[in-house]
């Protein structure tokens, strides 16, 4: 028989055990577009060693290098975001949270000093479900990667990686044409 | 926080998961009902796995509370699988919170692998897709 809570039997654990918040911790907000990413502000400027006052503190040149490939590849999914929507405006609504979501992706990834995106270009298939396929086969494959390199650094560089496969995964996902039901 | 303080508040996020997911599961039928077998069972699996992490490294792992305030009331098969996508949403920040403190690439590939998992898992629950899965709002 299942449990069913009630008002005596209910504790307050959100203050006394942190992990609770996956309840009742913090705010939900889903609709806020752009949102702000628990690595506000995290991967800038690791200093590699305590210099002198005044110099510029230097990030790792593996978590810069990392960092710039994944805003290539966001780059590049972008200019298909927006080669696609351009193409077939009848996929504008459809494309509109991925496209938005790729920009806040690149500005966070900006954020690092020293991260640069390679140019990047994009060629979109002649029709409107080919090219949702061509984006969301794209997606995962991004979403691959920017996991694979997240497991290779540490820290706020890792989470921002990991966040933004997390997002191209669900991307991915609702992007892929649904398969009918064979039944 | 360190990687055990990071492994013991997802654990303890776990532990409070598996508390909501059993209690909308009680409100759902079909195949919502077996959604939810499904998540509480990965919920589960993950909760053994970060137990086990924690006495990995000499610690003794944070036990459940018998019972847990839920954030809205849960009556019927709408608030049921809200109920499970704001979890799906809320344990994913915990990860990635343990994602960053991870000190050990077991414990950090782990905890992506999961956090992948819970962004997917959004979506099964009627969540439409986030700029940052993971991230603490």
């Amino acid at each position: 028989m299942r449990y069913t809570p009630n008002r005596r039997t209910v504790v307050v654990t959100a203050a006394l055990v942190p992990g609770a918040v996956a309840l009742a911790g913090c705010k939900d907000d889903a609709a806020s577009g752009a949102g702000t990413p628990g690595t506000n502000g995290a991967v800038n400027g690791t200093p590699t060693s305590p210099g002198p006052t005044g110099e510029t503190p230097t990030v790792d040149p593996a978590v810069v290098a990392a960092l710039s490939t994944a805003a290539t590849q966001v780059t590049q999914l972008s200019q298909l975001y927006a080669t696609a929507s351009r193409k077939f405006p009848a996929l504008r609504a459809q494309l509109a949270a991925g496209a938005k979501y790729h920009v806040s992706h690149l500005a966070k990834l900006r954020e690092t000093q020293g991260v640069a995106p390679q140019a990047a270009k994009s060629a979109v298939p002649a029709s409107s479900q080919a090219a949702l396929a061509a984006i969301a086969k794209q997606e995962k494959a991004a979403a691959v990667a920017n996991a694979a390199a997240a497991a290779k650094l540490s820290g706020a560089p890792a989470r921002l990686l990991a966040e933004i496969a997390a997002a191209e995964i669900q991307l991915s996902t609702t992007l892929t044409p649904k398969k009918k039901d064979a039944s | 926080m360190n990687q055990v303080e990071a492994l013991q508040a997802a654990l303890a996020g776990e532990h409070a998961a598996l508390y909501g997911v059993g209690v909308a599961g009680g409100k759902l039928s079909g195949a919502r009902f077996r959604d939810a077998t499904d998540t509480f069972e990965v919920h589960r699996d993950n909760r053994d796995r970060l137990s086990a992490l924690v006495v990995a490294a000499g610690e003794t792992p944070v036990a459940a509370q018998p019972a847990y305030d839920l954030p809205q009331v849960v009556s019927n098969t709408a608030t049921a699988t809200a109920l499970v996508l704001l979890i799906e949403r809320r344990i994913a920040a915990v990860y990635g919170d343990l994602i960053e403190a991870a000190e050990q690439p077991a414990v950090r590939t782990f905890a992506i692998e999961t956090l992948l998992g819970y962004a997917t898992s959004q979506l099964t629950w009627g969540g439409a897709p986030l700029p940052f899965p993971g991230a603490t709002a």
